[in-house]
């Protein structure tokens, strides 16, 4: 049988265990204080998990794309058209505008489509089949045409035309009735687009040579007032104009296979996904190095002060133009900026993930391309990191497209450089980025 | 509760590795309460169980110190493997980090299971003076 020696605790034993124990508990949290960490007064329960910057693209990509397609069918486009058979080939021309009405016609991304033939100031509605039918060559009259400044005008005078995307199809050859107007070309072309400067809306142009047969009619009219070409390559242009983000979309999702030769003027993307990537990945080379670097408060919390901290972050770019989501274009545009501190864009370090990566791996579904930044200095103790695609200027291939003097047939275009002078002188210098993403840093000290 | 976690595991966590890993946020915001609570929660079982249960309720006869090791050992391991199931379970990765993490919470285990030994023992029936007589 057990002797129980006291009853009850005499109380002032009681309260000494108890003393104590609190000497106890403060040594403990005494030690814990010491830690680097500095304490924390709210208890501000962070994001588990960085969320993307944008979740916008979502719900921007709903808005439905409203696309009115100009055709100009004047005597000088005739010859891209001639009507075929089984044994002449289609032009250039008539494959890639075919391919482009098809693609308009039938794509999801497309909710409203409309044709429109330009033979004069006022474009004329048509039927897809008729536009086709013109395309392929089964019309035999063509108008007199018009005069370039006055088609783009009648075009955006268009009802809604600043809302939606409009697809203008021409040779862009410059025939002014008076011959005064060539000198003020640049100026003629920024007045007749004026909705795009008023309304900072985007202008894309592809352009490519084809095979013209028939009747062609320069700008400089000595010493041919025309030609009769049976084959000859000459330029014919595509102008893809409207609101920046819709211009990027029909670009990316409806002219898939266009021509390589691009130039884009006032184009913005809307703010596409963008995360950094720091856990979950296999791939030992987007894991992040050098520092301490890890996701809070959907941000960065990170300490450069010893090495300089490298990790990844992946960008969803689907929506620029093809030629703009190559690696090494984006490796050569892409601008990192951090004030009061040092970022830079790793070299060699964008690339496109692979479809088996984004399948692979959740983490990097959302994005198609993957980049990695180096903080190498956090001078205060919040930042915000931002990350800019500014716009390119007007490509050197459009240098090269241009003449004088086009009397003598040739893949040059009569004034290019002072029509497209004319569209970038809508936009203010240096142009808009075409996005930025932002992603806030905090220093871990 | 949160902060004094964090504190404390990132403070001992420290004096082996001061370089943070990518989900130190994650350790931040959950694991280190959670594993926290749920080691304190379970030195204190054990301490009751082996005071109160064990050396009270039931005459076991297993007051020695011995005895009490073993169950302070069953305590560092269970906080050990606590660390490691539920910073895995909620998605940390394997890092040399969580290792130091798991070595931390075996020692913080131990002393949990100590610091309840010497607060609760007073009232044991057989064992209040295991492992060693006194403070009070």
């Amino acid at each position: 049988m057990p002797i129980s020696v006291s009853v009850g605790p005499p109380a002032s034993r009681f309260f000494r265990g108890f003393r104590l124990a609190g000497v106890f508990f403060g040594t403990i949290s005494l030690l814990a204080g010491c830690g680097t960490e500095p304490a924390e007064t709210t208890a501000s329960k962070p994001a588990k998990e960085i969320k993307p910057a944008a979740t916008a693209p979502a719900s921007a990509e709903v808005a439905p794309l409203r696309v009115s397609v100009f055709l100009e069918y004047s005597g000088g486009m005739k010859g891209f058209v001639p009507r075929g058979g089984a044994d002449k080939p289609a032009t250039e021309f008539q494959q890639r505008i075919g391919a482009l009405i098809t693609e308009t016609q039938v794509n999801g991304a497309v909710a409203e489509r409309k044709y429109y033939l330009c033979e004069n100031a006022a474009p004329r509605a048509v039927p897809f089949q008729q536009l086709r039918d013109v395309v392929q060559g089964e019309v035999n009259q063509a108008a007199l045409g018009t005069e370039l400044p006055q088609m783009l005008e009648g075009i955006l005078a268009m009802p809604q035309a600043t809302q939606q995307v409009s697809v203008v199809i021409s040779d862009f050859i410059y025939g002014p009735a008076r011959k005064s107007d060539f000198s003020q070309l640049p100026n003629l072309i920024r007045t007749s687009i004026a909705p795009v400067s008023q309304q900072q809306l985007a202008v894309a142009v592809f352009s490519e040579t084809s095979r013209f047969y028939g009747s062609y009619f320069p700008a400089v009219k000595t010493p041919m007032q025309k030609r009769t070409l049976n084959g000859e390559k000459v330029p014919y242009y595509v102008w893809v104009i409207g609101p920046p983000a819709q211009v990027a979309r029909f670009a990316a999702e409806v002219f898939k296979n266009a021509p390589t030769q691009q130039a884009f003027f006032g184009l913005k993307t809307s703010k596409p996904a963008f995360a950094p990537l720091l856990t979950k990945l296999t791939d030992p080379k987007l894991k992040s190095s050098g520092g301490t670097v890890y996701a809070e408060n959907n941000g960065l919390t990170l300490n450069p002060s010893d090495d300089p901290v490298d990790f990844s972050v992946g960008l969803d770019l689907k929506e620029l133009p093809t030629a703009w989501q190559k690696a090494a274009f984006l490796a050569q545009h892409l601008q990192v900026r951090l004030p009061n501190g040092q970022a830079a864009l790793l070299p060699n370090s964008v690339r496109l993930l692979t479809e088996e990566e984004q399948s692979g791996q959740p983490v990097l579904a959302p994005y198609t391309h993957v980049l990695r930044l180096r903080v190498s200095k956090l001078a205060a103790p919040t930042a915000t990191l931002s990350l800019a695609l500014p716009a390119p200027e007007t490509p050197d291939w459009v240098a090269a497209w241009s003449t004088t003097n086009d009397n003598t047939p040739a893949p040059r275009t009569f004034g290019l450089d002072q029509i497209l002078a004319g569209v970038r002188q809508s936009y203010p210098t240096p142009l808009p980025p075409v996005f930025t993403v932002q992603l806030p840093l905090k220093n871990d000290r | 509760m949160q902060t004094f976690f964090t504190s404390l595991y990132s403070a001992l966590i420290s004096i082996f590795q001061s370089q943070r890993p990518a989900d130190y946020g994650l350790y931040k915001t959950d694991l280190f309460s959670l594993v926290g609570w749920s080691t304190l929660g379970v030195a204190l079982v054990l301490v009751l169980a082996f005071y109160y249960l064990f050396n009270s309720a039931l005459r076991t006869g297993m007051f020695r110190t011995m005895h009490w090791v073993l169950t302070l050992a069953l305590a560092a391991g269970l906080g050990t493997l606590l660390a490691n199931t539920l910073s895995k379970s909620h998605g940390a990765e394997s890092s040399s980090y969580l290792g130091y993490f798991m070595v931390v919470n075996m020692v913080v285990a131990a002393l949990w299971f100590l610091l309840f030994s010497v607060l609760l023992k007073r009232w044991s029936t057989y064992a209040r003076t295991t492992p060693f007589i006194g403070p009070f």
